[in-house]
């Protein structure tokens, strides 16, 4: 067994090193392409854009699903864009509230006809309506079929050229569509989808579904969020992207060509992980007949959504979104090592598979390694602490990384208490809560592999969006399956 | 051995993770005091700004300009320069005169020669702001620059600049008689948009190039140069005739698209054959909506036969089309002749449904 437990010691070395350096080498693309962004950042090429007659139609849909307490805030805050060339479509997906009534109670709906020739097969639409209020915004009822179904009947009844997909419990910038669509200008027929950036609201106060002033959760769980998602979006995507191997666009606020989702069917009915699916669906078929095709991502372009502040509620959706990972690299395994696909089956999704799908079960393994080493006597203590030490600042520096790029391209934490804040938990989330995300991700893995899918179970949600505290199914993933 | 190295590894990672940290917080203290900086130079020079939009030229001796730093030339030239973007004619050439008087246009030319390349981008936005014919040559050699950056504000700052000369290299980059080596085509269209008639001949003689890409952002710059071109140059003919010939699908919609802005209903017949004959849904959905724009009774048979073409999209816009012209005093009567009880479907219905309440 010693020679078993002190070979694994150095392979999890090696690992640890090849993961510090690609991760380094990520996080350094990342800052040089924010800090060439936010120095010539100009706004007028957004008016410009507005006018241009390449500036594409976009049809944002919303997937609703028992929504009725942020409903109508969320509409009028979409109405509220500063993008003309857009229609909005809420999609009720068979929701057992008032969700219908409150929207059409707000906008004057009108039933219209909802005709023929849906390219999208989806669970039966009961009724399509328009609002007497504002004429670019459409409402679809249906019968209940999950958030990719609502997704796809929405994509079905929409005129745009290009589909916004978002959440009703999340927030736009109002300038936030005029940014996202600006790859989509520049290269016309080129780009085949575009993400946005997602912060999270918790600690930030919003009126009328505005934002207005930012900040940092005392929560300690939406804290840590806070560096999870800026590690994720901005260490990872925006180099990814840069490379043209970005394997997922955001669920909660991500762009694609209608032409491009109608080809392809529309969004997977059969996976927890359906934004990442059709990205890498994407790639995996339309990319090779399209060589030039890219997927971007844009980080001036913000959503806002609320994250989880129970361990609880955190643990549903982390173990949602990690089989959803392992489902996406199963089906799509042919890509893996690849040349076909260029970066992606090279480079980008191998890194997935590496680091985010098996890191948590060599993270996991290691430690139990080292507990049984250790009763064993087989381990040199100073070495396996060292080696403790070493991992815990690898950890914190991606965390500490991930803000420098904040810092540098959008300082959206203007309070020198938030930029503290993060700093700290930056280097605490490593005793614990590490740990506690490492625990789920194995136990995901798990139930993968034997072939069970958890509840959705539900979030209590805070009131930093709405202004009501409800409890409804967990956000972007939360519909009925 | 493996110690050793774990503890190498633990000096480097803590000492990165500290310089990181005060990287952040001594960028933050810094970003804060620039910022408080260029509030102050702002607050400071916008009453000469004021005073120079208001009569032209400010006596330099004496004047907060007498003094000025490099930071405090670009902060007064971003300010005038985006006036410059706003104005046109008399306004605008005084303060190209005021850049070019007051030394400022010289300091925005040698921050060209930087290496830097975001100071050249900000230049180049300057200098194209600034609109002065002096220009021209600079802003050309910089687009070869090694950065693409460089050469894509190279290519707003030409369209800006807004001289017929202008048009040369831009079109020389649509046509690919330029390598583009990473600007956005967009710019280019955008940047020849802007010179209004120069660029719409640019755009006239991209109508025959080999790429459909070109060949599409042709016809939309077409349509949006044509009312500054009036009559000079014929437009819609050419477009009728990308219409109906082009073999990229793309191609025929854009073509179709601008037939729709120009609103000129000498090629209704062309609309029509695109409408009724094409095989692109694209073309058709195209076809309809500017059928509907052009507002020729001769289009509503076709229009009212595609309200059930097998693509929704092009049926729910004949419908629309057939809409619009039922409300329309001169096309009215037509429209309503051509609305057989066999013809009335659902996009129909909702088409008149959705007029009625845009109406109301």
């Amino acid at each position: 067994m010693r020679p078993i437990a002190i070979t694994f010691s150095w392979f999890v070395l090696s690992y640890f090193a090849v993961f510090v350096l690609a991760h380094i080498g990520l996080y350094a693309m990342s800052a040089m392409s924010v800090l060439r962004a936010s120095r010539t950042r100009r706004s007028s090429d957004l008016d410009r854009a507005g006018n241009s007659p390449l500036t594409p139609t976009v049809s944002i849909v919303v997937p609703a699903y028992n929504e009725q307490a942020c409903i109508v805030g969320s509409v009028r805050s979409l109405l509220d864009l500063h993008y003309l060339r857009r229609e909005i479509v809420i999609v009720n997906d068979g929701s057992s509230d008032e969700t219908l009534v409150r929207l059409h109670d707000a906008f004057e709906l009108v039933e219209v006809p909802v005709g023929s020739g849906l390219p999208i097969p989806t669970a039966t639409i009961e009724a399509l309506y328009m609002s007497r209020t504002h004429p670019e915004l459409w409402v679809v009822d249906k019968l209940n079929g999950g958030r990719s179904d609502a997704v796809n009947a929405g994509i079905n009844v929409a005129r745009g050229d290009l589909i916004a997909v978002t959440d009703a419990d999340s927030v736009l910038e109002p300038d936030s569509i005029a940014l996202v669509v600006q790859p989509f200008v520049d290269d016309p027929g080129g780009c085949l989808a575009v993400g946005g950036i997602v912060r999270i609201a918790n600690g930030s106060t919003f009126d009328g579904g505005r934002l207005d002033h930012v900040g940092v959760s005392r929560n300690p769980v939406a804290a840590i969020q806070v560096l999870e998602y800026l590690r994720g979006f901005l260490g990872g995507r925006v180099a990814w992207a840069r490379m043209n191997a970005l394997p997922i666009v955001s669920g909660a606020f991500g762009v694609f060509r209608r032409d491009a989702l109608v080809q392809l069917g529309g969004f997977s009915l059969t996976t927890m992980g359906e934004d990442m699916e059709m990205v890498v669906r994407m790639h995996h078929e339309l990319r090779p007949n399209m060589p030039d095709a890219r997927v971007c991502f844009v980080p001036e372009a913000v959503c806002w959504t609320e994250a989880p502040e129970r361990l609880r509620d955190l643990r549903g959706q982390r173990v949602r979104w990690h089989i959803g990972l392992l489902e996406v690299l199963g089906r799509h395994r042919a890509m893996m090592l690849n040349p076909r696909y260029g970066l992606v089956g090279m480079a980008s999704l191998p890194f997935t598979l590496a680091f985010e799908a098996l890191g948590p079960l060599i993270e996991g393994f290691g430690y139990l390694v080292i507990a049984v080493s250790l009763l064993m006597g087989w381990l040199n203590v100073p070495a396996a602490l060292a080696f403790v030490a070493v991992s815990l600042l690898c950890g914190v520096l991606l965390s500490v990384a991930s803000l420098l790029v904040e810092e540098v391209g959008f300082r959206r934490y203007p309070r020198k208490r938030d930029l503290a804040q993060l700093i700290g938990w930056a280097i605490l989330e490593n005793f614990g809560y590490r740990q506690i995300m490492t625990w789920w991700r194995v136990k995901a893995t798990v139930l993968t592999v034997i072939g069970r899918k958890p509840g959705w179970g539900t979030i209590e949600r805070s009131t930093a969006l709405d202004g009501a505290a409800d409890t409804r199914p967990a956000g972007a993933e939360s519909q009925a399956a | 051995m493996s110690l050793t190295i774990v503890a190498i590894g633990f000096c480097v990672l803590l000492a990165v993770n500290v310089v990181i940290v005060l990287g952040i917080l001594s960028r933050r203290v810094a970003t804060d005091r620039r910022a408080r900086h260029e509030q102050q130079l702002q607050r400071r020079f916008s009453p000469v700004v004021s005073q120079i939009m208001k009569h032209g030229e400010l006596p330099l001796e004496g004047s907060p300009l007498d003094r000025m730093t490099a930071d405090g030339a670009m902060v007064i030239a971003g300010m005038l320069a985006q006036y410059g973007r706003a104005l046109r004619g008399d306004a605008r050439r005084r303060i190209t005169d005021f850049f070019a008087v007051s030394g400022l246009l010289a300091q925005a030319h040698a921050e060209l020669c930087v290496r830097p390349a975001w100071r050249r981008m900000r230049a180049l936005d300057v200098i194209g702001d600034i609109g002065a014919e002096a220009s021209l040559a600079a802003i050309v050699s910089q687009l070869d620059s090694r950065s693409a950056e460089v050469r894509h504000a190279a290519v707003r700052a030409l369209g800006r600049l807004g001289l017929p000369a202008c048009a040369v290299p831009l079109s020389e980059l649509l046509l690919g008689d330029r390598p583009m080596r990473g600007i956005p085509r967009a710019s280019v269209f955008h940047a020849l948009a802007e010179l209004g008639e120069v660029g719409s001949v640019a755009f006239l003689k991209a109508l025959a190039s080999a790429d459909p890409q070109v060949r599409m952002l042709a016809c939309h710059g077409l349509a949006l140069t044509q009312p500054e071109v009036g009559y000079v140059i014929d437009i819609a003919p050419a477009l009728a005739r990308r219409l109906e010939v082009d073999e990229d699908p793309g191609v025929r919609a854009a073509a179709a698209d601008s037939i729709g802005a120009l609103i000129d209903a000498r090629v209704t017949a062309a609309l029509v054959r695109s409408l009724t004959g094409d095989g692109s849904a694209l073309v058709r959905r195209a076809a309809a909506r500017a059928l509907g724009a052009v507002a020729d009774p001769a289009g509503i048979d076709a229009l009212v036969e595609a309200m059930g073409d097998a693509d929704r999209e092009v049926a729910i816009r004949a419908a629309e089309a057939v809409a619009l012209l039922a409300d329309g005093a001169e096309t009215r009567d037509a429209a309503f002749a051509a609305i057989t009880p066999a013809s009335r479907n659902w996009a129909l219905d909702r088409a008149l449904l959705q007029r009625s309440v845009a109406i109301s």
